[in-house]
């Protein structure tokens, strides 16, 4: 028959001994601190959109759906910083300034608002990849960022992009464009920035509509 | 008494003899009072050599006029114009050709005239002609005289290659020649008994070639027995085979058929979709190779970020992350 108070000494030693354990993890979870670093709490990031602000006029064309593809961002434009373009081929990003998604959904998402109503033709993204399209508009975007001058009157945002269009019925490249729009920055703030990021892609859209309305007839469908 | 003369008489006489000596020298000038001529230019090339007023000028072998008057052409120095007279029955057209001939070895030059019809309208002078022109051709024995001085070049340089070709190592070759062909021809008489085996030889082969053609014929009179029997039933189940893959591809044909408006659809609209999702497939994988390859290289940097600096618009200079 087995002793009571051996079994209890047992029992509370093996719960010392647990004690000390968890004690010695808790300590070099601490240890590991510098480490392993879950980021900087510091200030808030200031988060701003891309969005065309004109009227959004929609055709009611059926037959001229043009499919604007994902656009392809040049030098690691993409992603949610604003990207800044310094002095001797440096790059780098905006300082407490963000996009407020992925860049290159806003850039689509903008062109297809824009460019649609200065064309007067149906646009369509991804949310319409099952729907028959004429043709698809390619982007490419080779720069899309904040250039900073010698002083804050000298900032201003460069804005450059290529459009591919392809007809789908034959595979031929009915134009290839390139725009481009370098608007100055009015004050060295996110808002004023994000402000001439917004001119540029208005300026661009405005050119690239001009340049795609005569040509969307080559989109019908059953051309 | 004296005798009274008869001046009617002898008038009558006189003038009689004299009728009858005019008489006398037209005839033997051979003058036809009654013909009638017309005047023609002809111009030669080159030298008219024995050619002479008076010359006669014949047509068809007749002679039909003269030679009035040889001169040089007023205008080109390098022709003879001459001026000939022919009558008037002549017919003169504009295909009479004038060529100048000789007679015989003695030089003496004509004109022959040839060609012309008689029912072509006459020849007439063009504005500032004296005479209308009948067009020249040139004599072919002046053609051969003015070549005869090639023709003795010619025949000179072929006496001497002549001479070369008899020259006398080439009459060695030639009797060396001669004497093979003797040689041959002796070792063929000799060889008579050779081509006699021969011929013998060829015989044998003949009939050897006549027992293979038999034989030949046999197999082949085999071969078709062979297909006949065989053949037939090969061919049964080619049909067979043929009828089976024809109901087949009339299934294969009806099912299309029942599906053509689903396969239009789907090359029509399907394969664009396929294409744009293809196009959007291989962003996301270039993507997420990308991110592959980050995490291969720094695992840490992936998830935590990377250290890098970044712009501050207070200060316009980059500042490191964190502060």
């Amino acid at each position: 028959m087995e002793n009571p108070t051996r079994n209890l000494t047992s029992s509370s030693r093996a719960h010392a001994v647990r004690k000390l354990f968890a004690g010695a993890a808790a300590l070099m979870l601490a240890s590991c601190g510098p480490l392993i670093s879950f980021g900087d709490d510091g200030p808030a990031d200031d988060v701003f959109s891309l969005e065309y602000d004109g009227a959004n006029v929609n055709t009611s064309d059926m037959a001229t759906i043009i499919y604007v593809e994902e656009p392809l961002m040049s030098d690691g434009l993409g992603g949610v910083d604003v990207a800044v373009a310094l002095e001797n081929r440096k790059r780098t990003s905006l300082q407490g300034v963000r996009w407020s998604s992925n860049s290159t959904d806003l850039i689509r998402d903008y062109f297809i608002r824009a460019i649609g109503s200065v064309s007067g033709t149906r646009l369509l993204g991804q949310g319409a990849i099952d729907v028959q399209a004429g043709c698809r508009l390619g982007v490419k975007v080779w720069a899309f960022e904040f250039v900073p001058g010698v002083s804050a009157g000298d900032d201003r945002v460069d804005i450059e992009v290529e459009f591919i269009l392809i007809r789908y019925n034959d595979n031929r490249l009915i134009g290839q464009p390139t725009f481009s729009a370098s608007p100055q920055v009015s004050a060295a703030n996110g808002e004023d920035i994000i402000d001439a990021f917004h001119d540029g892609m208005t300026n661009i859209s405005r050119e690239a509509g001009k340049w795609l309305a005569p040509l969307a007839g080559e989109c019908a469908l059953g051309e | 008494m004296e005798t009274r003369a008869s001046y009617v008489l002898v008038g009558g006489f006189v003038l009689t003899f004299l009728a009858g000596l005019v008489a006398f020298a037209i005839w033997i000038a051979k003058v036809d009072l009654d013909a009638e001529y017309r005047d023609y230019d002809v111009y030669f090339e080159g030298t008219v050599s024995g050619l002479l007023k008076r010359s006669i000028v014949y047509y068809s072998g007749i002679p039909v006029g003269d030679v009035r008057d040889i001169t040089l052409a007023p205008d080109d120095p390098s022709k003879v114009r001459v001026w000939i007279r022919l009558r008037a029955e002549v017919p003169v057209s504009d295909a009479s050709i004038a060529q100048l001939q000789f007679q015989g070895l003695t030089g003496v030059a004509y004109i022959e005239l040839s060609g012309g019809s008689p029912d072509a309208p006459p020849l007439e002078p063009h504005p500032g002609q004296e005479r209308p022109i009948i067009q020249s051709a040139p004599s072919p024995i002046l053609a051969i005289f003015e070549s005869a001085p090639n023709l003795v070049n010619e025949a000179i340089l072929a006496v001497g290659q002549i001479q070369k070709l008899l020259s006398d190592e080439n009459i060695a070759s030639v009797s060396g020649v001669l004497r093979n062909s003797d040689r041959l021809a002796g070792n063929l008489a000799d060889s008579t008994d050779d081509l006699e085996t021969m011929v013998a030889d060829v015989k044998e082969i003949l009939a050897q070639t006549k027992t293979a053609a038999a034989k030949i014929n046999q197999l082949v009179e085999n071969s078709n027995a062979l297909i006949e029997d065989d053949a037939k039933q090969l061919v049964t189940e080619a049909i067979t085979t043929m009828q089976t893959a024809t109901t087949l591809l009339a299934r294969v044909d009806g099912m299309v058929a029942a599906n053509e408006g689903a396969v239009t659809q789907f090359v029509n609209t399907s394969l664009p979709e396929v294409s744009r999702m293809i196009l959007d497939l291989r962003v996301t994988a270039r993507n997420l190779s990308r991110l592959m390859s980050r995490i291969e290289q720094n695992p840490a940097g992936v998830i935590f970020g990377t250290k890098e600096a970044e712009y501050d618009l207070k200060k316009r200079s980059t500042v490191e992350d964190g502060n």
